[in-house]
């Protein structure tokens, strides 16, 4: 026999296959085992814990009250277990396998060893979420604001009578002045109106004529002044409007400011005293009012009104605005009319003194600018004033 | 004698090979057990990750309610378990600045720890809870590069065993003075594995 002894090549080459093999057959399997083993429990924790989360945040609870018993209602979307209630004295309580409430149904607050929600302060479930007891009362019911159409009704007007019916509203006084170029008249100067009855001597319990406004005895009185009734109905709409009289010796006449190319601004005034009482803090006040203004001649003419809300103890506290109104100027033969009809909107709150100290009673002015270059004559009526508060 | 010249001949090839191939058993037997080793001890850590987060997975601390004197602060802890099983927990207590936080540096602080007992007479059923004293390179946190990492060799800190309930409130006082304003209390749950103590959860409060 010959054994030829191996090449050493080849046996180097042998062995190291060898070492190689050992190598791969016993750590892959290690390495590859390790891998396996964290990733089934990576996945299986995430899985646990996923599940709970979802449950845990889909706790909500309510209080309600149900016909005078408060009750802890489940309004989520899986069954809460209540564990602990933390009272507001400070103390807590455990409910040792906690109150179950299942999803959708409502357990009474007895339950918990209170009978108003007052006493706890807030309550603990067993997947841990903490529910203060604040967060679990209902939103507050908030009435819809009421908000007056444009048109006025009865019920969102807080001041806003027919002329008749003024004096019927408490202590009100109507008091006018104007300026008429040169100089201010607030003497003998009388906020009126005129009653048609058509052909007949009276209506609804009215004679046809003049009123004028008494401060004295607060109300109208009729004075024996039949003409220029044409004035007290600037728009010929049928409807009476407030407008001024002057009286000179004993004779009344309608206010006409004349205005001249060197006397060219005039202004009416009219004030009526504790208009209206502002009781609530309201937000924001409105004022509809139609004013019109007739010009005698065919002047290019400027013309602005203004409100004034005053208090009516406290004239220091106001507040007021100009009026952009949408206007109409309405031909005549003899007397052309701009009406002015609208509202203004008074932010109460952001006048500097208003919003602190706002209930109380209130006088409302307006007072109409004019001014021209040319000559003609300014006549005033004001057909309705209303104020809204919101 | 020419013929066992040529047996001892034939026989120094075989012995050679026989030599090479346990010289390479050898060899490969020694790095498969080095491998072996490398291997097994990085299973032991891949066990522990493991172990602490299932753990982890298995149970929420939040905090339930919370008072403050003008000294003192009183935080109320809750810890629910999702599976009804026991487990020994441990809980310690820190403080840390907002950096600190951060960088996930804590520093032990003596704290009052009471436990709720609802069978505790009085006292709103919150019972004292004794602490064990353990040296800081015994318990691992969390580092910010998400390996665990010894808390340091020269602290030592109280560990304060949670019995084992499904639910339970921990009661923590302290004083304000000793976690400084602005700084956090950090309230950190631990498991025991092999005498040494991991971090599990963690809840920090600004004071």
């Amino acid at each position: 026999m010959n054994l030829r002894p191996l090449k050493r090549g080849q046996a180097e080459i042998i062995g190291g296959l060898i070492v190689v093999s050992v190598l791969l057959m016993v750590i892959m399997p290690l390495i590859i085992n390790l891998m396996t083993s964290s990733t089934v429990v990576s996945t299986r924790v995430f899985s646990i814990r996923s599940q709970f989360e979802i449950d845990r945040w889909s706790e909500e609870l309510r209080l309600i009250n149900d016909g005078g018993v408060y009750k802890l209602s489940n309004v989520g979307s899986v069954d809460i277990d209540v564990i602990r209630v933390w009272y507001s004295n400070g103390s807590v309580v455990q409910f040792g396998n906690g109150v179950k409430i299942p999803r959708g149904a409502s357990t009474p607050l007895s339950n918990f060893g209170v009978s108003d929600y007052q006493d706890i302060d807030r309550i603990v479930t067993a997947r841990g979420r903490v529910f203060k007891v604040e967060e679990l009362l209902p939103p507050p019911q908030v009435a819809p604001q009421q908000c007056p159409p444009l048109g006025l009704t009865s019920e969102s007007v807080i001041a806003g009578y027919n002329l008749m019916d003024l004096p019927k509203r408490r202590n009100i006084t109507i008091t006018a002045s104007y300026f008429d170029g040169d100089k201010w008249v607030t003497d003998n100067v009388f906020p009126a109106f005129y009653v048609y009855c058509g052909g007949s001597a009276q209506c609804d319990g009215w004679d046809q004529g003049w009123y004028i406004f008494n401060n004295t005895i607060r109300n109208w009185t009729k004075i024996p002044k039949t003409d220029e009734a044409g004035y007290a109905d600037l728009d010929g709409n049928s409807a009476y409007e407030l407008v001024l009289l002057k009286k000179e010796k004993e004779y009344y006449s309608v206010v006409s400011v004349s205005l001249t190319a060197t006397r060219s601004y005039g202004q009416f005034n009219i004030t009526i005293g504790n208009f209206t009482e502002l009781s609530n803090q309201p937000s924001l006040i409105a004022i509809y009012l139609k004013a019109l203004i007739a010009f005698t001649a065919q002047a290019d003419a400027l013309s602005s009104v203004k409100v004034v809300l005053t208090k009516s103890d406290n004239p220091l506290i106001n507040i007021s605005s100009y009026a952009v109104l949408s206007s109409v100027k309405v031909p005549g033969s003899d007397i052309n009319v701009t009406i002015y009809e609208g509202y203004v909107m008074l932010p109460v709150t952001q006048f500097y003194t208003f919003s602190r100290i706002t209930p109380g009673i209130y006088n409302l002015s307006v007072i109409v600018s004019v001014s021209a270059q040319e000559k003609t004559g300014v006549y005033l009526g004001i057909e309705y004033l209303a104020v809204v508060a919101y | 004698m020419v013929k066992g010249l040529d047996l001892f001949k034939g026989i120094s090839p075989v012995i050679t090979s026989m030599i090479l191939i346990g010289a390479v058993l050898v060899i490969g037997l020694s790095f498969m057990s080095y491998a072996i080793l490398l291997t097994n001890i990085q299973r032991s850590e891949v066990v522990i990750r493991n172990i602490l987060a299932e753990e982890a997975s298995k149970v929420i601390m939040y905090l339930e309610n919370d008072r403050r004197g003008d000294s003192n602060i009183v935080a109320y802890v809750g810890i629910a378990k999702l599976i009804n099983e026991p487990s020994a927990y441990y809980l310690a207590v820190f403080k840390a600045n907002q950096y600190e936080l951060a960088a996930k540096k804590y520093t032990p602080i003596d704290a009052n720890i009471s436990i709720f007992n609802s069978s505790t007479p009085g006292g709103y059923g919150f019972q004292r809870a004794v602490g064990t004293p353990v040296s800081s390179s015994n318990v691992y946190t969390l580092s910010t590069s998400g390996d665990y990492m010894p808390l340091g060799t020269e602290l030592s800190l109280y560990v304060y065993e949670i019995p084992y309930t499904h639910t339970t409130l921990i009661k923590i006082e302290c004083s304000s003075n000793v976690v400084g304003v602005d700084n956090y209390l950090v309230i950190m749950l631990l498991v025991r594995i092999d005498g040494d103590y991991y971090e599990l959860l963690q809840l920090s409060y600004r004071v």
